[in-house]
């Protein structure tokens, strides 16, 4: 279903995108988003958006996929550009009451909104394109040398993939409570705001309830399946670092050393 | 333009040209209902199937304004869905029970879950809880007990039998019912479905079920509407509908178990009408009563 893609979700394909090790992937996430942050000269930001592009190219995904990741952010995108735009001193161009745009402003408002926007168009790439399963071991690889600190990779790495995974679940059911509330009277676009609060709980309740079952549900399945807390696993696919992959890598890390050599 | 159509007083709901396109206006855009034009009569028991995604669930969520109309016009006694007032009271006029209604839970009680409806219709506390007891009762369940018992703590049958006595505690004129007999046994499915046959015979109520049970549908509709990727493709009595399997067979419902016997007969070479069927089986039961007299 494209009716309802969420930030986090995951589309099967063959890309060369999908095909890449995922660790691999993080690395140059990892190395991409410093070096959309560090970008100093506007070069630069016509280099790394071309790069974007080239990788949603690449991933054989429609841009459409990529804007509706992008929709849930647009408030916030919008909300940090206008208070780039009227709370930087310099020169103004337009008032509003107390408020002033400056160019300045504008500028740097602009360029921020261009950061964010590459950032989760890049970071979205990541979960389109690399099943949650991959993520897992990757996340659970590159925190090996944490593990020896206490850390529980592997669990810590298995909840965050159940919980990327069910979060368009619990929109869904979200919504369809809603929905069946509203058919027994209540109105959630009235009221005082305490008696909004108060009717979220018609809303809170049967959702909590709703995923601690599913949760005990899935714990069943999941030990049912053989998954035992603490215990060695094998992979079936073992991740195995190929030559495409260190390229990738080489040349994300490349790209950000240009951008911190020429902002030194 | 509300009140341009003359309102007939035998129609409850009345659908003219009704699309309805999900996340319209986005690259995304879905549609579910295309053009479907239809009405509901007052006092009458419609059953709405059709293959899963057909656009049964939309069109009910019409029915109480839930959904509205990306095209054409949904009408409840006489009133435009879009009018915003309107909307607002539709829910004690059109009760909409989803599919899986007891994820809906959330009171301490079973009563107090009950009694929620109810409440948010402003009633008197007495009248509350009377509505609330006889819904209770309707379902099967006992009303003392409901005012202990949380409704987390109930088995899923019982949860979903709480679940739509809070739909009937409102007392709605229409009762929208989506799949409200799944997953149950099949004597809790046939209770349940006569709760509402009940309701509609003594009490006057309108009831639109959506549901795949054929057996059930032909046994309970006045009237069987049959929704194909957003369109009707069939309307009419059970007798109408069944008579005339091959479309039905074809977009993947099944038949009732009478005229599954009567088509496979067909396929055997023994071609009969419904009327002729019921005359050789009435004949059947004579001889065998004249042959057997004992035999019951």
């Amino acid at each position: 279903m494209v009716e309802n893609i969420v930030f986090g979700q995951y589309i099967p394909g063959k890309s060369i995108l999908h095909r890449l090790d995922p660790r691999a992937k993080i690395f140059c996430l990892l190395t991409f988003i410093p070096a959309v942050l560090l970008a100093g000269h506007w070069p630069f930001y016509v280099l790394l958006t071309l790069l974007t592009a080239f990788l949603i190219v690449l991933a054989g995904l429609p841009w459409r996929i990529i804007f509706q990741t992008l929709r849930p952010f647009w408030f916030i995108l919008v909300l940090t550009f206008l208070l780039q735009v009227f709370f930087t001193p310099g020169e103004a161009f337009l008032r509003a009451g107390i408020f002033q745009a400056t160019k300045e402003g504008a500028v740097l408002g602009g360029l921020l909104f261009w950061r964010l926007t590459l950032i989760i168009a890049v970071s979205s790439l990541l979960t389109l394109t690399t099943s949650p399963l991959d993520l897992t071991a990757a996340v659970e690889r590159l925190l090996a040398p944490v593990a020896r600190l206490g850390v529980n990779a592997p669990e810590l790495a298995m909840m965050m993939t159940v919980a990327i995974r069910f979060l368009p679940v619990l929109l869904r059911e979200a919504l369809t409570i809603k929905k069946a509330q509203q058919a027994r009277g209540v109105d959630f676009n009235s009221g005082w705001p305490w008696e909004r609060l108060a009717k979220t709980i018609p809303l809170l309740v049967p959702l909590f309830a709703g995923t601690f079952g599913r949760a005990e549900e899935l714990a069943a399945a999941m030990e049912a399946r053989g998954y035992r807390v603490g215990a060695k696993r094998t992979r079936l696919h073992p991740l195995r670092f190929a030559w495409r992959d260190l390229a990738a890598a080489g040349f994300t890390a490349a790209v950000f050393a240009l951008v911190v050599f020429f902002r030194a | 333009m509300p009140g341009s159509v003359k309102y007939n007083n035998q129609e409850i709901i009345r659908v003219e040209g009704l699309t309805h396109v999900y996340a319209a206006g986005t690259p995304l855009a879905a549609a579910a209902l295309r053009d479907v034009s239809l009405s509901v009569k007052k006092g009458e028991f419609l059953v709405l199937a059709g293959p899963t995604g057909s656009g049964k669930s939309t069109l009910a969520q019409h029915f109480n304004g839930l959904l509205l109309p990306t095209a054409g016009i949904v009408r409840v006694a006489g009133r435009d869905t879009r009018e915003k007032n309107f909307r607002r009271r539709l829910w004690q006029l059109v009760g909409l029970a989803f599919q899986y209604p007891e994820q809906q839970l959330f009171a301490e009680t079973v009563f107090d879950d009950v009694a929620f409806g109810p409440r948010n219709l402003r009633l008197a506390a007495e009248e509350v809880e009377k509505r609330a007891a006889a819904a209770l009762e309707m379902v099967g369940l006992d009303p003392r007990e409901a005012k202990e018992r949380s409704p987390f703590a109930l088995s899923q049958g019982q949860r979903r039998r709480a679940a739509l006595a809070g739909i009937l505690a409102i007392d709605p004129a229409v009762l929208v019912l989506d799949e409200p007999a799944a997953g149950l046994d099949p004597r809790g499915r046939r209770r349940l479905l006569g709760v509402f046959k009940d309701l509609q015979q003594r009490r006057g109520k309108t009831i639109v079920l959506i549901t795949h049970d054929m057996d059930n549908a032909a046994l309970l509709a006045d009237r069987i509407v049959i929704l194909k990727e957003g369109r009707i493709f069939r309307e009419g009595t059970p007798r109408e509908v069944f008579g005339d399997p091959g479309p039905l067979l074809e977009i993947g419902l099944r038949l009732p178990v009478p005229a599954e016997i009567l088509r496979r007969l067909g396929i055997k070479g023994v071609a009969l009408t419904l009327p002729e069927a019921e005359e050789r089986i009435n004949e059947a039961a004579a001889e065998i009563r004249k042959r057997w007299p004992d035999f019951r």
